[in-house]
């Protein structure tokens, strides 16, 4: 995928002491950025277009976007 | 390339295990990876279970049941409730050795077992059909052919991706959930507690099912896109500090329950959808485990049935539909009704159930039937039942 120049990079940051590996934000990830492996949660953050899916749909408050 | 097999079953959970049981016992070679070392654990769940939902499937066992159910008490807003006296409703398993169980009766049945194993993607073959999976084998990447594969990865679903399905959800078709297991508290024996309403769980409910010896699952499940803000944990958090004076915090747990998606299909080519993969959820419960264990058994048993007679994966979708189609799509238009109801819809409908039911004692239910019940006789659901209807 080609990136256009004003597109954002986001950056999908976990707390660990928070995540539960449950894979909720990973089945509601649109772009495949969240994966789940058998230790922990872990991006893909150039897939990552900013919806905010994984965050509200997370029941721990484990997940926040930043975009710097 | 690794030593192929006839079929690959992806997930050991309750239906990745009977997937690899059914295909062993169909006479084809099977293989079932987990990516996790040890089978069972984490689990996510609330580990309720009808008795027909297992025993159609698996003969119970004492040494996964830690108690049956007897008793369902419904709480609504402002002290409404509703209770239903049926013995022999249900049991609560404890899933860590449930899932190692059934895992083990695989292997018994003849699969190959590999734990530590997380597929990674699936490999095509010069026709197009999937030939096998690529997968981290405990730090090292292997290629392993498959004449089948059925993927039984639960609700993170990374299989049905990669074969090119859609299994991806919205925030409003998923509910966030978050339990813990509590000890040192004193519960009415062999009784389901739930609790509903706008304020209490959003979009859901939440659960205290007793595991005998002071211990219980108390957790909920809301829809995500009716609290942005507030988190799953908050309310249950809220909610434990008034239900219980004294409990202690044994574990802690998080977890996404998916609705029914009509729209995704139960197979590809030579892919197998099961279980939560699949998206076979009772929409209106969260309850799955049930629907894992028929379409697991059902995978397995037409898998073996395609490497060896060579039919298609069109016979598992259509006896997995014949048996819990009509079911699904009930139960889903229910959850569609379920997420517009107001706190007073909640206390008549308690009201409603409570007068059918009251303390008598039943030996049978027919969700179905009573449901329909209280739809009919609620104007205020039936029009929105109509409404939804005429929507899809
Ligand atoms: C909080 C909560 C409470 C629930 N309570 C109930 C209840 O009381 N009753 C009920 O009936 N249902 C309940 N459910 C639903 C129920 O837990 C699921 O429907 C059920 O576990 C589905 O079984 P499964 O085998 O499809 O998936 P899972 O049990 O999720 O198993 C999938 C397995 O696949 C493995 N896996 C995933 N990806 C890979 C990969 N790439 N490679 C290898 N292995 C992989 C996972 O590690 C996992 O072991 C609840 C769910 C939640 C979240």
């Amino acid at each position: 995928m080609i990136k256009m120049a004003e597109q954002k990079q986001y950056r999908v940051k976990i707390d660990f002491r928070k995540c539960g590996n449950c894979g909720a934000c990973v089945a509601v990830c649109p772009t495949e950025a969240l994966h789940l492996d058998q230790i922990k949660l872990s991006s893909k953050d150039e897939n990552c277009i900013g919806c905010e899916f994984c965050v509200i749909t997370c029941p721990a408050d484990a997940l926040a976007l930043s975009d710097e | 390339m690794n030593k192929a097999y006839d079929v690959i079953v992806v997930g050991a959970g309750p239906a990745g295990s009977l997937a690899a049981k059914h295909a062993a016992l169909g006479g084809v070679s099977t293989l079932l990876i987990e990516k996790h070392p040890v089978i069972g654990c984490p689990v996510c769940c609330a580990e309720a279970i009808s008795t027909t939902g297992l025993t159609n499937i698996v003969e119970p066992d004492p040494r996964w049941i830690c108690s049956e159910i007897e008793r369902v008490r419904l709480h609504g807003p402002g002290n409404s409730k509703a209770g239903i006296y049926h013995p022999k409703a249900g049991f609560v398993l404890e899933r860590k050795i449930f899932d190692r169980a059934m895992a083990e009766q695989a292997a018994i049945a003849g699969a190959d077992v590999k734990v530590g194993v997380d597929a990674l993607d699936i490999i095509r073959g010069n026709n197009g059909d999937i030939s096998g999976v690529v997968a981290d084998d405990n730090g090292r990447s292997v290629e392993i052919g498959a004449r089948v594969v059925i993927a039984a990865d639960g609700v993170e679903s990374q299989i049905a991706c990669r074969a090119g399905l859609n299994p991806v959800l919205k925030p409003k078709d998923i509910h966030s959930s978050y339990q813990y297991l509590i000890g040192g508290i004193e519960l009415e024996p062999r009784t389901l507690e739930f609790y509903f309403g706008n304020e209490t769980a959003p979009g859901g409910y939440i659960w205290v099912f007793g595991k005998g010896g002071g211990l219980a699952n108390v957790g909920l499940a809301i829809m995500p896109t009716k609290s942005p803000h507030k988190k799953a944990v908050e309310y249950l958090d809220e909610f434990i500090a008034r239900r219980f004076s004294r409990y202690k915090i044994i574990e802690r747990m998080t977890g996404g329950v998916p609705t029914y998606m009509e729209a995704l299909p139960l197979y590809k080519d030579n892919l197998l959808l099961c279980g939560d993969a699949a998206r076979v959820i009772d929409s209106l419960t969260g309850a799955g485990i049930a629907n894992a264990l028929l379409s697991g058994k059902l995978a397995g048993q037409t898998a073996a049935r395609m490497v060896r007679e060579g039919i298609s994966g069109e016979f598992y979708r259509k006896e997995f539909l014949k048996i819990k189609g009509r079911e699904l799509k009930f139960y889903y238009l229910c959850r569609q009704i379920y997420l517009k109801l107001s706190d007073d819809d909640v206390v008549n409908i308690l009201r409603f159930v409570d007068d059918i039911f009251g303390e008598k004692e039943i030996t049978g239910i027919n969700p179905f039937e009573v449901i329909t019940k209280i739809i009919m006789s609620h104007p205020k659901l039936l029009t929105l039942g109509r409404h939804l209807l005429t929507m899809n």
